[in-house]
This record gives C-alpha cells, structure tokens and sequence, in this order.
C-alpha cells in the first residue's frame, strides 16, 4: 500500500514530465478558465505569498484554518472588481513583498496566531492578488471564467499547503516547512530592499 | 609495506594530506566582483555556488548544526537565510561593509575549526556566530541584486542554492552517528577550516 506522499510524488513527477513551458500572458489556446488558474502561479509575485499564505494556514487551527479556505478565494474574486474602481497601482507590488517577508516570518516562527493576524493577511493577499491580475481581464477575455479559474486555484492552493502541513506528521515536515518560510522571509526582505 | 604504512596513517592525517594537495592546487575564488552577472534566477542560483568561500562556509553551517544535533540542525539553517536577508538589505541599499570578502572567508576559518574541534556552545551563541557571519554573506549578495534584471527570481535563486547548500552540509553531517563518520566530520572541518585560511592568506598578500 502506497502512501499518500508517495503517491503525491509519483503525480507530481507525472505532471513534471509531461508539462511544457507556460506562457502567462498571450494565453492563446490554453482558455480564459485556464489563463485564470495558471496567471497566479507562474508570476513568482504572487506565488510566493500564495505558497506563504497556505504553509501559514496549514499551521494555524484547524477551525482558522477552514475560514481561511473560504475566505482566500472570496477576496481573490472581489479583488478582480478593484479594476472597476481604479486601475492596479503598480506601488502594491511592495506591498506583496512586504506580505511574503511577513508571512515567511510567521512560518519560520511557527506559532499559533490570533485567528483575525491570517485572516487579515488572506483578505490583503486575496485583494491584492486578484486586483493584480484583473489587468488581464481585457477584450474577448471572459471575466467570469478568468476569475473562477483564479478561485480555484487559490482554493486548491490554500488547501494542499494545509492538507500538507497538518497531514505532516514526520517532525522533518515540519521543519522543512520553517525552513521554507525562513526562505520566503529573506526572500522579501531582500527585494524590499530595492523598493 | 604500502599497506603498512596506510594503515598507520590516521583518517584525520589523510585528510590534511588531501588538503595540502588542494591547496596546492587552489587559487582564491572571488565570487562577488564579476560584473553583470546578475541577470535572474539561474545566476540568482550560481552566485552562491560561484564561490569556494560561499560554498565551504554554507556545507559549514549544516555540518555544525548536525554536531550539535537538535535543535540547533533546523535553527541554524532557519536563522541564516534571515539574518543574511537583513545582511543583503544593507548590499541593496549601498550601506557599505568593511571586509566583506574578509568576512566570508573567516567564516569558512570559523566554523571549519567548529566542525574540527567539536566545539558545542550554547544554541544561542552558535546562533550568534552563525548570524555573524550571514550579515556579510548575504551582504555579498546584495550588492548584486541591484543589477539583476529580475531582482526577485536571483533573490529567490540565491536564497535557495544557499537553503541547498546547508541541505547537503546537514546530510553529510549525519554521517555522525558512526564513529568513522565523526572523524570523517572532523577532517572536512579541517578541510574547511583550511581552505578559509588559504582564502584569507590570499587576500592578505593581495594587500
């Protein structure tokens, strides 16, 4: 009987074989759903604090951990509708990094937070995130199916990270968690730097 | 008679024979003085590998961190890439740092004499020498981070080549619990410990 980390191993190395280069921005073919899900996760912006974001939660309670589920993908949609009130300000970029410094901080310590500190972190990351990549949402684009693929993959994000920090129980999991958060945390620090 | 005299030869003498031939043979390795190298992640990546100092010091701090076994194996390799973020934010910023080549290279001295020694402080001190030490790393990083064309993905690049670098350096500290492998520890203490003071002795006569 495999385990489920084995057998997470043996589809991630699946995926890793057969996918091909992404393209985020001239999204031909790949469908306004799919551009959705993809945009987020290979702009290294807003993927590092969404990795930051699920590792945080998979560490908090489980009951924080549940609203966090659904609250990150809500604030990921609403954040689309910002463009309709004014264009992304391209100053939020430091704003995500000052999140990913944070949120990477918080991982390395590991200690469980008042439940408003990640929710607050989720619902600044889910409207910054999603007013970011609204500026994609342009001519023959379908809003709709643009921002339900955005959800989703926020959705599924946030629950891998916390499915695989609390279904972790080998203590070397959890430290490599720390670790990765320590590596976020200087991640963020360093670039601020340039801000 | 070849046997013999093998045999007699302790794991530690071979190994300071091993690195009287790498010195020998080594030239001093600069790693932060090329220019524009700095272009994303895959120099991010390189430039801590770029450099024998960079790379024997950050082996250094996982080898140390497996001596000292828990919980220092997972603290040191979680404090070092923080510390060395703030280290960088001071090479971003053009805050100037006296002896950052000097630094890096006396880190290797450190802690290769660390490893050597089996010396065991207290967690917080270790801590302390280790963070020292991050400062002028990862002020050496940072001073070429403004360069990048994409100053996130070489940040990236290079906290992750040195995340991997402590990696290795902790499972080959594992070895420790065999008492060949303690040994073992030791002389690549010693072989750090003797590349950082080649580094340095370089420097000094390039005055």
């Amino acid at each position: 009987m495999k385990s489920s980390t084995e057998k997470a191993a043996r589809v991630l190395l699946m995926v890793g074989i057969f996918s091909s280069a992404a393209f985020a921005h001239p999204m031909k073919g790949v469908g306004d759903f799919y551009a959705g899900m993809l945009h987020p996760l290979i702009t290294v912006e807003t993927l590092l604090p969404l990795l930051g974001l699920s590792l945080l939660a998979g560490q908090q309670s489980r009951e924080t951990a549940t609203k966090l589920i659904v609250i990150f993908p809500a604030a990921l949609a609403v954040g689309t509708l910002l463009i309709l009130v004014r264009p992304f300000p391209a100053q939020l970029t430091t704003s995500e990094l000052l999140m990913t410094a944070c949120l990477g901080l918080l991982i390395a310590l590991a200690r469980r937070i008042p439940a408003w500190i990640p929710i607050g972190l989720s619902l600044l990351i889910g409207l910054g995130i999603g007013w970011s990549n609204s500026v994609e949402i342009t001519g023959e684009v379908s809003a709709v199916r643009f921002v339900a693929g955005l959800s989703l993959v926020g959705l599924l994000i946030t629950t891998y990270g916390i499915g695989l920090v609390r279904q972790g129980k080998l203590e070397w999991m959890q430290i490599a968690v720390r670790v990765a958060g320590s590596w976020l945390a200087a991640v963020g620090i360093l670039v601020l730097g340039l801000k | 008679m070849r046997n013999d005299l093998l045999k007699r030869c302790s794991i530690p003498l071979r190994g300071a024979a091993v690195i009287a031939g790498l010195l020998a043979l080594n030239t001093p390795a600069f790693a932060h003085t090329t220019s524009g190298q700095a272009n994303g992640f895959v120099t991010g990546f390189l430039h801590p590998l770029s450099g024998l100092d960079h790379v024997l010091a950050m082996v250094a701090v996982g080898i140390w961190g497996a001596q000292l076994k828990r919980p220092a194996i997972w603290i040191l390799p979680v404090a070092f890439p923080i510390v060395m973020s703030i280290g960088g934010l001071l090479g971003v910023r053009g805050v100037p740092l006296p002896g950052v080549e000097v630094g890096v290279a006396a880190s290797a001295v450190v802690l290769g004499f660390a490893i050597l020694l089996e010396l065991r402080p207290p967690l917080w001190i270790a801590a302390a020498i280790v963070s020292a030490f991050a400062i002028f790393h990862g002020h050496a990083h940072g001073t070429e981070l403004p360069k990048a064309a994409s100053p996130l993905t070489y940040a990236l690049g290079f906290v992750l080549a040195t995340g991997w670098l402590h990696l290795c350096g902790i499972l080959f500290g594992l070895v420790e619990v065999w008492p060949t492998g303690a040994k073992l520890l030791r002389t690549a203490g010693a072989f750090i410990a003797g590349i950082g003071v080649f580094l340095l002795a370089g420097m000094v006569t390039h005055l």
